[in-house]
């Protein structure tokens, strides 16, 4: 390892902290110092997004990753790295010998995010070297049948969410005869709020699922397909654009690649903006040009997908572990896991916890591990952890005492939650539960298509009620209502969006029903988070400012400038405002 | 493929729904969305079924049979999964099934009806919606404190609409030349009423109608009970009430006069001679004050007063007169007091001028007549000298909480007392039932039972009337106690509907009411205003009286009635709530048989978007369902496009393309939409008629006589007059989608003589073709006419170059609505092949096909047996008349 | 005397590149109307006309699907669209309060613009960044980690 290498890892996390202007320094102090023979790279994110912005170098046997760089260290680091030969230690996250995962990123498993923050990921080179489009040459020479068996072998499962074996989804589409031919599509509208791993990977990694895809194409016989990416992900269309435009000009896309019979056109659809366009049968429809509405299944996309034809749909990280499968085999795939979820997960941890970021971890970890080991447990530990939030709108909320659970698509199913496509919120007591299923509800009614009557009014009805719930007007008789809807709502709407609207409700119904009772019953909210249910007042912490009285909207707050104010209960009407407005922390809620 | 439906065995070898499945065996399955021409759409989810293993429910229109698929249509789950379903769907409505004017009618006349046909200037039609649930109007028109006008919705803008008005002028009319009802032939069965006051008389006239003997007894001379002698002669003049009940009377119904209950007859007699009794007796005793001295001279009841008045006897009521009370008695006690030459009267109520039950205008008029009103007063003493009145003696009362019927109680002010002159004090505080001759047992030892009230007990719930006893029915106020005329003219005609039903042994039928209707609010004060119908603004029209002076000193009548310009232009202002698709709503159809409760789920509603911009159809957004059939048709089917959906989620809208107004869109008129809404969300605008609504009308199959393709449609009459045109099989698209011209615009020619009458058709000689015969008439014809759709798609090729045409033109339109394929082109005509949608909207091939017949060429004209129901046309008919046609009609199929 | 472009001029001159890459199918719809908003950054109502003619299809369609998905705009925006992420870690994380901020910063609400027409604010269902929310993007650029003094400071850079 003669040359250096100064890598600044710059997905959208990154960037958003501030990794253009990082790495505009790096530029800039290199140049200045005329320091030759160090090579600038950009990478993509490597899940540890809570310590944006992340520098990697490698010296003397070792990787090093840098944390919460800013264009202030640059110059010190130069020096120290550089120059000095020496670590930044002052910002060092981790350190390890170079390739030990194990070492970086304890108790994960790293198959999906295995080149992310790794590889410059608009580099096809970069891909290459990392046994990249290897798969792909070895599946040309395999017969098709036999490139389903490997997958099968694996024990792979979609990721987007249901978990239904991938293998299978390919033999069952290959059975359907299609004389017009085939498409094969990759789900990269990760549409639920709190989910982003699918995003990293096709920043930080677009040729791995690319060669995902080409192996699956092969294996089902499509000569067509898509990417279709959410519009919201600007980066990922470009990398994705940028990868297909290489991979054609190196002959892994296009016709007879690699000199085969096999040929495979590949575009990129983007998103317009339809959370229900995650659902199969309307991503079809949308791709088609039409209103993203699902419609019944049977038929399913293997018998008509796109354009009346045989279709799989497979999601972003579904695809990223098939090249590995293929170079690895699928029975070392499938070694990993737990009962009859093999392989590994990736998760973004988000919400009031300490190292928020992406994680891939075996199958079968459990959901404390995920959270205290990896994560590092609460963000504020003063504040106790209340819940954690699986699956996004269609999963649901996992409380303390379901935390040893494994991460395992059956057992996450029966708490009412579901593995969904891989979002862990966590929630801490200052989280009110009512609201999150109220969050949610307002979520999914925004986005359901309208179509059937469960979900276009279900959800609206049930939003509504929870809505008078948390303006402390709801009645113990609508939350048995709400509990009606949601349940109708969950057996009777076409598609998935419908279907698993109520989960959010259904499962903070079920861990936190005194919540909603104490909401209710006695018009409070326990996290205090339900404005309408507080009551503001003024404690001796006041040094009379009249800050709070000038900004209340309806005069509520009165008092003599220097004296310590009042709010008129009467008059108040639960804004806010007054907290926001104080700079002393005067203003008690309870 | 074998599989179970309900646990009954199915086979079938087709690729069928489960819905197609289940219909084939008769098993229905509710949907609103579905419709078996179009690709199943899922959206409404009424038809979910079970299906064993399935994960939810599934929705039947679209899920196809599988093999040894286990199916159940009905179970708990599913019904329960339906019912809420509908209720969902419901909560995001607006509008009211029924009117609430005609909801808010005791007797339920349906006044929408009547005030649309005043409206339409048909007086004589108004009178017969009326008669059918009042035969005393003339007698309402005058007296009614008009519960209907409480609920108008109009009343949220200028005002009510004036109905009770109109029903005056109507009635007024009606007395030129009288309408009489059809009677039905004699039943030989008797029965008998007691008591010709308004529940009497209403109960004879429908029991008379039925085929009845009716005999009323009578105790007085006269009839008309309450309304004789308890309403004054300025309200209502005595000669008009005879003269209306005289058009009962004239049916045949029998008045015993001076015929007492108890004295002169018994219920015993009476049962034993009749096959039914119908009590209704009335409330006519005075309630006494109970204050000392009330037995002085000059003390009257209120009603006793009026009777005494009513009887002509000369009553001097002296200077001073104190009425006592705050009902429509008390206030007719006081107008009549004035008129008899009282100086001062005084009306002294123990509440205030708000909790009065009397009308409004009445309280006003006794205002304007001299009236005075003394409030918070409660009579404690009535002052005498020499048992003669001087004066009465009130405690002063205060308002505390509000009581039972929601008004505030009156509280005594302890120690405050005002004492009034008087030289007359009439007590109008109440009256009640006289049960004198009901005690008596009739049946063995039973006697009528009696409430706690002392009224009669009768089944008014049920509707029934039925008394304790086999055959002795009950109604008016001997059954409620003092209420208005048009509650006991209601009782009578509901007592007279349950007596026929007990008498020819059918259960009673049941009333509107009872079935599901979906309202705005029952209260107007419910309503929201955003959601009433739409109108410009209109003033209610003022019926002119008699100025003060030339009333107080006689009884001539206060107020009058329109003028027929009056009647009809306040007619013009009635909105219409009542749903013009309310018979034919599937919404309210599932409602009602799943019986549901639209209170349970509330919530915001859309906003109310209505589409007026076509002649021919309105579209009211919060009466969709979302099915999205509507513009499923206009799309796939009629290939036209002019509506389309907006949004997503709960502000999903199904609109008129980019939210323009339907005139600005593509749309052609066609109404094949309104054919397919399920719900009232589009509806057919008034062709033929001013205003409409929810008339009885009849429906006679037709066909279609604006072009050749003759269509099979249904005649809407109303009154022999054609007033709608609708496609056969309305609501499941037929092959009959009317266009614009057969729908709309031939209402303007057609009428009923000219409808096509199936009887007189005679089926024309027509041959079977072998391939000989085609081609021997192919080279000895001049013009080749292709009808049908095989016929065009499979033989065009033998008859010229109709193939080619439809390659040309094809689209999505064609392959589903070829039924009339010609080629002109030989012969210089129009020469491509028409498409019903371009005949729609351009006629060019009736033009054609009219200038072939006219150009004397020979003709042939290829017909398939299978098209040949559909194409029996009077056009046809024309051909063989010209006797220079041949038509050759092609039995089997590809034959050649 | 210079007359000024057309909005139907604009759409014209912006379709063929579009229909070149695309394609004049049903299936280009989205692509297309995406490619017209790229342009105009909204779509004019007189685009959906001649695109509707061009590809053979009903208005009304075109029209269910621009109001079907939330990136279509009908109505002209600012020179700058805050995208405020709404997701569920923002959500958590106060997104509510940082809404709250920009319009009374800016005053304007949900899919409104501001004076002299410099922002529109839109609300998103997730950017994805879930690690650093609350977050929002103006353009194609994310902040993060939002609080109301930042957000102050970042309106001011534009």
């Amino acid at each position: 390892m003669g040359k250096r290498e100064i890598v600044v890892l710059m997905g959208t996390c990154g960037k958003s902290a501030g990794a253009d202007r990082v790495y505009d320094k790096f530029t800039s102090v290199l140049k200045a110092k005329s320091i030759t023979g160090v090579e600038l790279k950009q990478s993509g994110c490597a899940g540890l997004c809570y310590s944006e912005v992340n520098v990697k170098t490698w010296r003397d046997g070792k990787e090093y990753i840098y944390a919460q760089i800013t264009d202030d260290d640059v110059e010190n680091f130069i020096d120290s790295e550089i120059i000095e030969n020496k670590a930044y230690s002052k910002k060092i996250l981790f350190e390890a010998a170079i390739g030990d995962d194990a070492a970086l990123f304890p108790k994960q498993k790293r198959i999906v995010l295995r080149n992310c923050g790794k590889i410059t990921p608009t580099s096809i080179d970069d891909y290459i070297s990392k046994d990249g489009y290897k798969a792909i040459t070895r599946v040309l020479k395999m017969p098709q049948e036999l490139v389903v068996q490997e997958i099968k072998d694996s024990g792979l499962r979609g990721r987007g969410g249901a978990g239904f074996p991938t293998g299978l989804k390919w033999e069952l589409t290959r059975k359907n005869p299609a004389p017009e031919g085939r498409y094969f599509i990759c789900n990269a509208d990760e549409g639920d709020p709190g989910a982003f791993m699918d995003r990293s990977v096709l920043e930080g990694d677009p040729h791995s699922v690319i060669e995902g895809m080409l192996i699956g194409a092969y294996a089902i016989g499509a000569n067509k397909g898509y990417i279709y990416v959410r519009a919201e992900y600007p980066l990922a269309v470009k990398h994705c654009l940028k990868a297909i435009e290489d991979a054609k000009a190196r002959g892994f896309l296009g016709k007879n690649i690699m000199d085969s019979d096999f040929s495979f056109d590949l575009k990129t659809k983007e998103g317009a903006g339809a959370f229900v366009c995650g659902e199969e049968t309307a991503l079809i429809a949308s791709i088609e040009g039409k209103r993203g509405m699902p419609s019944l299944r049977p038929p399913y996309p293997a018998e008509k997908g796109v354009f009346g034809k045989s279709t799989v749909i497979n999601n972003v990280e579904t695809l990223a572990n098939i090249p590995w499968i293929i170079l690895n085999g699928g029975s070392k795939y499938s070694e990993t896991g737990y009962e009859k979820s093999r392989g590994t997960k990736v998760f973004a941890l988000a919400g009031k916890i300490k190292k928020g970021g992406l994680v891939e971890v075996p199958m079968g970890t459990t959901l404390r591990e995920v959270i205290y080991d990896i994560g590092g447990g609460m963000a504020v530990p003063e504040y106790k952890f209340k819940a954690v939030q699986l699956g996004g709108p269609s999963g649901g909320c996992i409380p303390e005492k379901l935390l040893d659970l494994p991460v395992d698509y059956e057992s996450l199913v029966k708490t009412g939650a579901i593995m969904g496509s891989g979002g862990m919120v966590i929630m801490d007591e200052r989280s009110c539960m009512v609201d999150l299923a109220r969050y949610f509800l307002n979520f999914t009614q925004n986005e359901s298509c309208g179509k059937c009557t469960f979900c276009r009014l279900g959800t609206k009805r049930m939003l509504e009620i929870l809505e008078r719930i948390c303006n402390g007007l709801g009645t113990m008789e609508e939350l048995d209502l709400l509990q009606e809807i949601a349940k109708k709502c969950s057996t009777s709407s076409l598609c998935a969006l419908g279907g698993s609207a109520p989960n959010p409700v259904l499962t903070t119904l079920k861990y936190f029903y005194d919540e909603y009772v104490e909401h209710i019953v006695n018009k409070k909210c326990p996290a205090k988070y339900c404005k309408k249910l507080l009551t503001y007042t003024i404690s001796d912490k006041c040094v009379g400012c009249t800050a709070c009285a000038r900004k209340c909207p309806v005069k509520a707050i009165s008092g003599e400038k220097k004296g310590r104010h009042i709010i008129d209960q009467q008059k108040c009407i639960k804004c806010g405002v007054c907290v926001a407005t104080c700079k002393f922390d005067a203003i008690d809620t309870e | 493929m074998k599989l179970t439906i309900n646990d009954r065995p199915f086979e079938t070898d087709r690729d069928i729904t489960i819905l197609e499945a289940c219909e084939s065996i008769g098993i229905e399955i509710p949907t609103l969305c579905h419709d078996p021409r179009l690709i199943p759409f899922t959206s409404c989810f009424i038809c979910v079924v079970e299906v064993e293993g399935a994960k939810g429910s599934v929705p039947a229109c679209a899920t196809k049979v599988r093999e040894g698929m286990v199916v159940r249509t009905s179970t708990e789950n599913i019904n329960d999964t339906r019912r809420l379903c509908m209720e969902l769907l419901l909560s995001d409505h607006a509008g009211d099934c029924i009117a609430p004017c005609r909801f808010n009618c005791p007797a339920g006349i349906d006044i929408q009806s009547y005030v649309a046909q005043v409206a339409n200037r048909d007086f004589k039609s108004a009178i017969k919606t009326i008669k059918d649930r009042n035969p005393l109007p003339l007698v309402c028109g005058r007296v009614c404190p008009k519960p209907c006008e409480d609920a108008c919705r109009r009343g949220l803008m200028e005002g009510p609409v004036a109905i009770d008005n109109i029903k005056r002028f109507v009635s007024d009319e009606d007395l030129k030349e009288p309408f009489i009802p059809d009677v039905k032939p004699a039943t030989g069965k008797r029965v008998a009423i007691v008591g010709a006051g308004p529940a009497g008389l209403s109960c004879a006239y429908y029991l008379k109608i039925e085929g009845y003997d009716v005999e009323i007894f009578e105790k007085s001379d006269r009839p008309g009970g309450m309304l004789l002698w308890g309403i004054p002669e300025y309200r209502l003049p005595k000669s008009l009430l005879a003269k209306e009940i005289e058009i009962i009377t004239s049916l045949g119904v029998k008045i015993h006069f001076n015929k007492t209950l108890g004295k002169d007859f018994t219920l015993k007699d009476l049962k034993a001679k009749y096959d039914a009794v119908f009590l209704a007796i009335g409330a006519q005793k005075s309630t006494a004050m109970r204050v000392k001295n009330e037995d002085a001279k000059g003390v009257f009841g209120g009603i006793d007063f009026l009777y005494t008045v009513a009887k002509g006897s000369k009553v001097d009521v002296g200077n001073s007169v104190v009425v006592v009370g705050g009902g429509n008695t008390a206030i007719d006690a006081a107008r009549t007091a004035v008129r008899l030459g009282a100086g001062k009267v005084t009306i002294v109520y123990r509440r205030t001028r708000d909790e009065m039950p009397a009308e409004n205008i009445e309280i006003e008029e006794a205002a304007h007549e001299g009236a005075i009103f003394n409030f918070l007063r409660a009579p404690t003493e009535i002052l005498t000298r020499n048992g003669k009145v001087t004066g009465i003696k009130c405690q002063v009362m205060g308002l505390g909480e509000a009581d039972s019927s929601g008004r505030r109680r009156p509280v005594p002010i302890e120690g405050e007392f005002e004492t009034i002159e008087a030289d007359t004090i009439i007590a109008a505080i109440g009256q009640y039932v006289d049960p004198s001759g009901l005690e008596t047992p009739v049946d063995g030892t039973n006697a009528v039972t009696l409430t706690k009230y002392n009224t009669i007990s009768a089944n008014v719930d049920e509707r029934t009337f039925k008394t304790n006893i086999e055959g002795i029915f009950a109604g008016g106020d001997a059954v409620t106690g003092p209420s208005i005329a048009i509650s006991a003219i209601a009782h009578g005609r509901y007592g007279a509907a349950s007596i026929h039903s007990w008498l020819s042994g059918q259960p009673v039928v049941k009333d509107f009411r009872s079935a599901f209707n979906f309202s705005l609010g029952q209260k107007l004060s419910d309503v929201d205003k955003n959601y009433i119908p739409q109108a410009s603004h209109q003033e209610r029209e003022k019926s002119g009286s008699l100025p003060i002076k030339e009333r107080l000193d006689n009884f001539n009548e206060v107020d009058f009635t329109y003028s027929e310009e009056q009647a009809v232009s306040e007619a013009k202002r009635c909105l219409s709530c009542g749903c013009l698709d309310a018979d034919e709503c599937k919404l309210r159809l599932y409602a009602e048989r799943f019986k549901i409760n639209v209170n349970r789920i509330r919530g915001s509603i859309r906003k109310q978007n209505i589409d007026n911009s076509s002649g021919y159809l309105v579209f009211d957004s919060t009466k969709c369902i979302k099915c999205g059939k509507c513009i499923r048709v206009c799309s796939d089917l009629k290939a036209i496009g002019a509506l389309g959906f907006a949004g997503r989620g709960f502000e999903t809208d199904m609109l008129p393309s980019m939210e323009k107004r339907l005139v600005e869109t593509s749309c052609v008129e066609c109404g094949s939409c309104e054919s397919v809404c399920p719900s009232g969300a589009i509806i057919d605008k008034s062709l033929v008629l001013e205003k409409i609504a929810q008339f009885q009308t009849k429906v006679k199959p037709s066909i279609c006589k604006e072009c050749s393709i003759g269509c099979e449609i249904l005649t809407v009459l109303y009154e022999d007059k054609i007033i709608r045109i609708i496609p056969k099989n309305r609501g499941t698209l037929d092959e009959s989608m009317l266009c614009k011209t057969g729908r709309y615009e031939s209402l303007s020619n057609i009428k009923q003589s000219q409808a096509f009458d199936f009887s007189t058709y005679e089926r024309m000689q027509l041959y079977d073709a072998s391939i000989k015969d085609i081609k021997e008439a192919i080279s000895s014809s001049e013009v080749i006419i292709n009808w049908g759709v095989d016929i065009f798609n499979n033989y065009a090729p033998v008859s010229f170059h109709l193939k080619r045409h439809l390659d040309k033109n094809h689209d999505a339109a064609q392959s589903t609505y070829f039924y009339f394929k010609t080629d002109f082109n030989i012969f210089g005509f129009n020469n491509y092949p028409i498409n019903r949608v371009k005949a729609q909207s351009e006629t060019i091939m009736d033009k054609g096909l009219l200038k072939v017949m006219e150009s004397g060429k020979r003709v042939l004209i290829f017909l398939e047996e299978t098209s040949l129901s559909k194409t029996e046309l009077e056009y046809f008919m024309g051909i063989k008349a010209k006797g220079n046609i041949k038509i050759l009609n092609l039995v089997r199929r590809r034959n050649f | 005397m210079e007359s000024e472009k057309t909005i139907t001029d604009e759409v014209q001159a912006a379709l063929p590149v579009l229909y070149q890459s695309y394609g004049k199918r049903h299936d280009s719809l989205i692509p297309i109307l995406q490619g017209i908003q790229n342009k105009l950054k909204y779509i004019p109502k007189e685009a959906i006309s001649i695109i509707a003619k061009e590809l053979s299809m009903y208005e009304s369609d075109i029209y269910g699907v621009i109001t079907f998905y939330t990136q279509f705009r009908l109505s002209p925006v600012g020179q700058h669209i805050i995208k405020l992420c709404k997701g569920t870690a923002c959500h958590v994380g106060g997104a509510e309060t940082v809404g709250e901020a920009v319009s009374e910063i800016l005053k304007i609400n949900e899919n409104e613009t501001s004076a002299g027409n410099k922002f529109t604010l839109e609300y998103v269902a997730c950017l994805g960044c879930c690690s650093l929310a609350p977050v929002m993007m103006i353009d194609n650029k994310v902040y993060a980690h939002l609080t109301k003094d930042k957000i102050k400071k970042i309106l001011e850079e534009y």
